[in-house]
């Protein structure tokens, strides 16, 4: 029966993943402001965005500043009308929805339908127990071929330093996309744009009575695509920064987020609120107790890391403010739940209670591309680890994994900028390192006997770094949801019908050594015997490093999650009254990203094959997929090399 | 594990007859020092164990309002990180008018230190789509090897039916559910699959109750191509009377209200118009329903939730966004103003159970289908991809309640209800496969392959293939075709019949044809080519034993393959290792009828290797007992991906 047959479970999950995208892409929407709406787009489209626009209105009202933002949408239906009716406008405390009105105006004199029904909705995100976060849903009412529904909404930001970007484009063609600010003299702001060469923005500012009004302007925007394996959407998508830096109250000037610096201050005053610690005399015990064994600061770093890790569960709980504001660290010791925050500030708490210094350290996952320097704003970090100096390096705690070793940072921040706080006026930013292909490893080694119809043999997997951490995070999974295959799926050696025995792990749940799986496994059918001929591929195992780039369609780059660095030995034993008739011969394939080779060799009666697969890379942009794709190819050519036996004569 | 069944009351809830006279709910409470308890050995291979599960519905009369008071008192002990992980997140269902009355919440670990859940940290979620509002709490201080304990109490409008499962995925030592209730009211209440019947008896205190009471359930296997509620210990319960209200339950009753709803004389004029505007006065019948299903599939959004303006007929029909039960009630106007004969099915998912004739109950009444008598084809209103023909797959199989009732534009007539087999697509007409021609140039092996599918398979894909652009689409294609081979290289791709309007001709086709070069099918060793012919199929999947099966076996469609694999032979090669292609398995039913069956073969002709491939699965379940056999032919086709076939120069080179 077919591999592939998406039932209609996966079917509305494929329909889901459509809608979240739209989600996704309405979340950061819109605004007003006349435009002359083009015609390029083609009738086969089935929706396009005559225009799109945010407008935000920044007003000083005595000490504090007052900002609305205006969005709205003119969208164009041409088929498949169930697909783009629905709308989302995504809200919080932070942000409430203050106006809010939409029709659909039907071409050709007919009268407009005007939205009477809307539904709230509270989101459940992944990975968020708790978010706060609303959803206001609608459908553009009596849609006909060339309607076009309009919306028009505000949101009132309730603090300055929590402007979001503005995404020129959506899930379809935007013909007429702009974000403009109009704001008093007395307050300065920022920008950056992401995404798209400035060229293709036609930036405006014009001085009125009030103040100033800048615009940026961008039209024919192409829809932004789902792709496998792609990165974030603000790696690629055309999308602008904006924050105010400073702004003028009676002569005085105030500095908001003018840079890393501002940033930090504000940081800190969050900090500052964090609750103050009511009986923390347990905690105190316990830390006394992890530190009484080791005899170093890393020592005793290390016990302490390795308890939260294993002793406090990943639990997002946001709510308003506590979606910034760290808990105390005993309620969360007492709880032993948090999130990102709570886990580092439980962790500094419990390392200054040790004697030593600590930080907490803001930081953006991978998915955030932004640097401190370009955009000093919230908007460059999504978590919070901890961080300490040890013997004058700085080593990054995050024990929202708890299977990362101590001192290696988890993979979804490698390569970033971590802010770490000092005290009230210093502050670090540090580049976090990448974990080097070698410390990521998998090493197999396989022995190998014929048997009448296939092979047999036992295969030992020797992982390490993020290769290790990897396996417990499916194994957990495997446990919650019974499956009983995962690890030979994991292995994928041979072809399918594989039967694993015996198997046995031994250092997982170490952090301190290697984990290693053990296991005995038959394969009828793998070798191949015509007449007195044995054909048989020695490459068992079948990890690849990819797919090979449709270089016509692709657009984003391919995102690895961490480097790595493969070796399978197999040790084949000749059957006695068999001999070697072709034996392919050493290959390699070597780029600095990416690369494999393979060697034979024959002694004592055995064949000796060594592959080695690397990948050094985690990003691999499209200039790169040309040389990627000759690579693939190489790779499947060594791979596709068999050995022939011949019975002795 | 030996399951017990215990045909008596939770102790608890009997003793505290005596001094809860008016209600148990209020008293009701938990070990004030509790101890954490002992696993068995056995009981430690699962991420957790439930201790104990206790729930009580009690239905209260006050002042004349009657609301049911549900509580759910349960002891979990974890086992792993794992089972933390699993049971640490709770999620309080709220009906609309309901709410929570108490709630307590703790955690013991093994030292028997006791953490309570602050009640700042139970947070409500609003509307979440598709399922309601939720009180929502994560449980405090748990870690491995304690326990978790909650008990609360939930008011609402009264029950009249509902359903309670008693095995889950990980064991139960003590699992009860009680139905408590004034004697002037009358429940019923029936067990499924092993559970022990229900007791019925006096509470005292001018109460009934009816309950069932089990201990040392084992966890439920998650076994592949089983259901995960169907075949699963549960107890199904619902109202019968309370001396002004007699027997709503009945099918006929069922089937008359079901009707009522689905059904609004408001709309009549619009309807009329809108049928005027399709212009069908030249169309048959049968083109009549298929342009209607048409219109409405194209130009109506189906919207969830319970926001009345869905539901209103009017509202439907001026906005064009409806429920399922707004677009149900716009077919039903639609068909009686076309004046045909239509017959309303109600019915569920075959994987969700199916109808018990005597336990009417509208727990079994999910899934509105429209029936057709003279053509005997049907509707599914909800389900946007499909098209007039056939029944959904999910669906078909499974026993439906038909109601017949008179076309009317301003009321319906209500005639009967019968119970009837939902009719499946047969695999007649669901054939699909690859046919693919296999040449080696330059060393390079070409495909020109046709994929096609017929039938239920034809009308997903056409759905899918509909509803997704650009990069998914295309990942997409790669799933459905030469799925087996990685890396190909595409030359040529053109599709054929993938309009979902075609649907409604079950027999047609829906065809993907690509010409690529796939080099991952070619071996080389030295001057030999060895050529894995049977990836061609697409990949295939595998059952794996672990244990003895324990679930009957649900099969998600009728499926019907068909494929053909034609190798040209290079001038001066001859081909070698075909006859591994010779594979044949089956599964016979009672009557010795083949009802799946996996046959392949191959032949030489001239320069060609032929393989002919023909796999069938023509019913959608079979009993656990079968498993053998069916695993035997499920994996027929995964063997057959191993096909590898060898060319060697031929002697005389």
């Amino acid at each position: 029966m077919k591999y592939y047959s998406p039932n209609r479970e996966s079917f509305s999950q494929l329909l889901l993943l459509l809608r979240s995208i739209c989600y996704l892409v309405s979340r950061l929407l819109l605004t007003v402001i006349g435009f002359v709406p083009f015609t390029l787009y083609s009738q086969t489209d089935e929706a396009v965005y005559l225009q799109k626009s945010t407008h935000l209105e920044i007003a000083l009202d005595g000490t504090s500043m007052k900002i609305r933002e205006n969005n709205f949408i003119e969208k164009q239906f041409n088929s498949q009308f169930s697909k783009h009716s629905r709308e989302s406008i995504f809200y919080s405390y932070f942000d409430p929805i203050v106006a809010f009105e939409a029709e659909t105006a039907p071409l050709k004199g007919k009268k407009t339908v005007k939205v009477s029904t809307s539904d709230s909705h509270d989101i459940v995100q992944p990975g968020i127990f708790y978010g706060g976060y609303k959803r206001k849903e609608f459908v553009f009412p009596a849609i006909q071929t060339g309607s076009i529904g309009r919306l028009n909404y505000a949101k009132e930001i309730k603090d300055p330093h929590l402007l979001t970007p503005y995404y020129f484009g959506e899930d379809v063609m935007v013909q007429a996309s702009k974000f403009s600010v109009a704001l008093p003299t007395k307050v300065s702001l920022q920008y950056k744009l992401f995404g798209v060469d400035p060229k293709q923005v036609k930036f405006e500012e014009q001085y009125t009575k009030d103040g100033v009004l800048y615009s940026w302007t961008m039209n024919n925007v192409k829809p932004w695509e789902f792709e496998k394996d792609a990165p974030a959407r603000a790696h690629t998508a055309p999308h602008i920064v904006f924050y105010i830096k400073h702004y003028e109250v009676n002569g005085e000037k105030r500095k908001l987020l003018s840079d890393v610096g501002d940033l930090y201050s504000w940081y800190h005053t969050l900090i500052q609120r964090i609750p103050s610690q009511k009986n923390d005399t347990e905690l105190r015990v316990l830390v006394s107790d992890l530190i009484s064994g080791p005899t170093t600061d890393q020592g005793r770093v290390r016990a302490i890391f390795q308890w939260v890790q294993k002793n406090i569960r990943y639990i997002a709980f946001e709510d308003g403010m506590a979606g910034l504001i760290p808990r105390s660290a005993t309620d969360v010791f007492i709880k032993r739940y948090g999130d990102c925050k709570d886990m580092a500030n439980l962790l500094k708490f419990m390392i200054n209670i040790a004697g030593l210094d600590a930080y907490h350290t803001w930081i953006g996952t991978r998915d955030r591309p932004y640097s401190y320097a370009d955009v000093p704003t919230v908007i460059a970090d999504n978590h919070m680890i901890c961080s300490i100096k040890l013997d004058n390096s700085w080593v990054f705690l995050d024990a929202t994994n708890p299977f990362i070793s101590f001192g290696k940072p988890t993979s979804m921040i490698q390569g970033k900028e971590a802010l770490i706080g000092i005290d009230e006026n210093k502050f670090e930013v540090v580049r976090v390192p990448v974990v080097e292909k070698e410390i990521n490893s998998r090493i197999d080694t396989l022995f190998v006997i014929a048997t009448d119809k296939g092979i047999k043999g036992r295969m030992v997997s020797r992982l390490t770094g993020y290769r290790k951490d990897d396996l417990e995070v499916k194994s957990m999974r495997a446990t919650l949801n019974q499956d009983e295959q995962y690890i030979r799926d994991y292995f994928n050696i041979g072809n399918n019908d594989i039967q694993i025995q015996q198997v046995t792990f031994s250092g997982f749940g170490d952090q301190s050594s290697p984990g290693q799986i053990e296991f005995e496994f038959v394969q009828p059918g793998y070798l191949k015997k015509i007449g007195d001929k044995v054909y048989l591929n020695l490459g068992i195992n079948k990890t690849t490093p990819g797919d090979k780039i449709d270089i016509s369609t692709r657009l984003s780059p391919i995102e690895r999650d961490y480097y790595y660095h493969d070796v399978t030995v197999t040790v084949f034993e000749i059957p006695a009254d068999y001999e070697i008739t072709y034996l392919p011969t050493k290959k390699s394939a070597l780029w600095p990203e990416f690369g494999c080779t393979t060697s034979y060799e024959v002694k004592d009666g055995k064949i000796f094959f060594v592959r080695e697969l690397y990948s050094n890379h985690l990003y691999l942009n499209r200039d790169r997929f040309e040389t990627w794709n000759g690579f693939i190819q190489e790779l499947g050519a060594i791979n596709n090399q068999t050995i022939t036996l011949s019975v002795k004569h | 594990m030996r399951t017990i069944r215990l045909a008596i009351l939770v102790p608890l809830l009997t003793a505290y007859v005596a001094i809860a006279k008016a209600q148990v709910y209020s008293t009701y409470n938990w070990e004030s020092s509790p101890k954490v308890n002992d696993v068995t050995k056995e009981e430690t291979e699962y991420p957790a164990v439930i201790i104990s599960h206790m729930q009580f519905s009690e239905l209260l009369i006050r002042n004349g309002a009657a609301n049911s008071f549900v509580t759910e008192h349960k002891v979990i002990h974890v086992n792993t990180q794992a089972g933390i992980e699993k049971f640490n997140k709770v999620y309080i269902p709220l009906r609309n008018s309901s709410e929570l009355v108490s709630i307590k919440v703790r955690s013991i670990d093994p030292s028997g230190k006791i953490t309570n859940l602050r009640k700042e940290n139970l947070k409500e979620l609003n509307n979440v789509e598709g399922y309601g509002n939720f009180k929502i709490f994560a449980v405090e201080g748990i870690t491995v090897g304690g326990e978790i304990e909650y008990l609360y109490t939930v008011k609402s409008t009264p029950e009249m039916y509902g359903r309670e499962m008693f095995q889950t995925s990980v064991p139960v030592r003590a699992s009860s559910f009680a139905l408590i209730f004034p004697r002037s009211v009358e429940y019923s209440a029936r067990s499924y699959n092993g559970l022990s019947e229900p007791v019925f008896q006096d509470y005292g205190d001018k109460r009934n109750s009816i309950s069932v009471a089990v201990v040392n359930v084992p966890a439920a296997p998650e076994e592949e191509y089983s259901s995960q509620v169907a075949d699963r210990m549960r107890l199904d319960y619902k109202f019968e009377s309370n001396g002004v209200l007699n027997h709503p339950f009945t099918w006929d009753k069922l089937g008359s209200q079901l009707l009522e709803n689905s059904h609004d004389p408001k709309g009549s004029g619009k309807v009329t118009k809108l049928i005027k505007s399709l212009n069908l006065e030249q169309a048959n019948e049968e083109e009549k329903i298929k342009k209607l299903e048409q219109f409405i599939k194209t130009n109506f959004t189906i919207k969830d939730g319970n926001n009345p303006a869905y539901k209103d007929i009017k509202e439907v029909l001026s906005t064009n966004v409806g429920s399922d039960a707004g677009i149900l009630k716009l077919y039903l106007a639609a068909l009686a103003e076309l004046n045909i004969n239509t017959q309303l099915v109600f019915t569920l998912p075959r994987a969700q159970g199916s109808i018990d004739f005597d336990f009417p109950t509208p727990l079994v009444l999910q899934e509105p289908l429209l029936y057709f008598p003279a053509y005997k084809k049907y509707i599914a209103p909800t389900v946007t991809y499909l098209r007039y023909g056939p029944a959904p797959d999910n669906i078909a199989g499974n026993n439906g309640l038909f109601i017949i009732y008179a076309n009317q534009t301003v009321r319906v007539d209500f005639q009967r209800c019968y119970i009837q087999q939902i009719d499946i697509l047969s695999h007649e007409h669901n054939k699909q496969g690859v046919n693919a021609t296999i040449k080696i140039k330059n060393g390079v092996p070409e495909v020109i392959a046709e994929t096609y599918w017929q039938g239920y398979r034809a009308a997903l894909y056409r759905g899918i293939h509909r509803n997704i652009q650009g990069a998914q689409r295309e990942d997409f294609i790669k799933n459905v075709t030469l799925s087996g081979i990685d890396n190909l290289s595409i030359t040529k791709r053109s599709t054929e019949g993938e309009d979902v309007n075609l649907s409604s001709d079950v027999d047609s086709f829906f065809k993907i044809k690509t010409e690529c070069q796939a080099p991952a099918i070619l071996e080389i060793a030295g001057n030999d080519y060895l050529v894995s012919i049977g990836k061609v199929i697409g990949k295939q999947s595998e059952l794996y034993q672990e244990h003895k099966r324990q679930t009957n076996i649900y099969v998600p469609t009728i499926a019907n393959y068909f494929h053909e694999l034609v190798l040209e032979i290079p001038e001066g090669y001859t081909c070698a290792g075909q006859e591994a292609a010779k594979i044949h398995n089956q599964v016979k039913d009672e009557n010795q009828n083949v009802v799946m069956e996996f046959i392949s073969d191959s032949r030489i002709e001239g320069n060609k290797l032929i393989i002919n491939v023909h796999e069938v699965y023509k019913v959608l379940y079979l009993k656990k007992e079968k498993y053998d056999d069916f695993r035997a032919v499920i994996n027929s086709a995964a063997d057959f991906n191993k096909l590898v076939v060898v060319l060697t120069p031929s002697k005389a080179n």
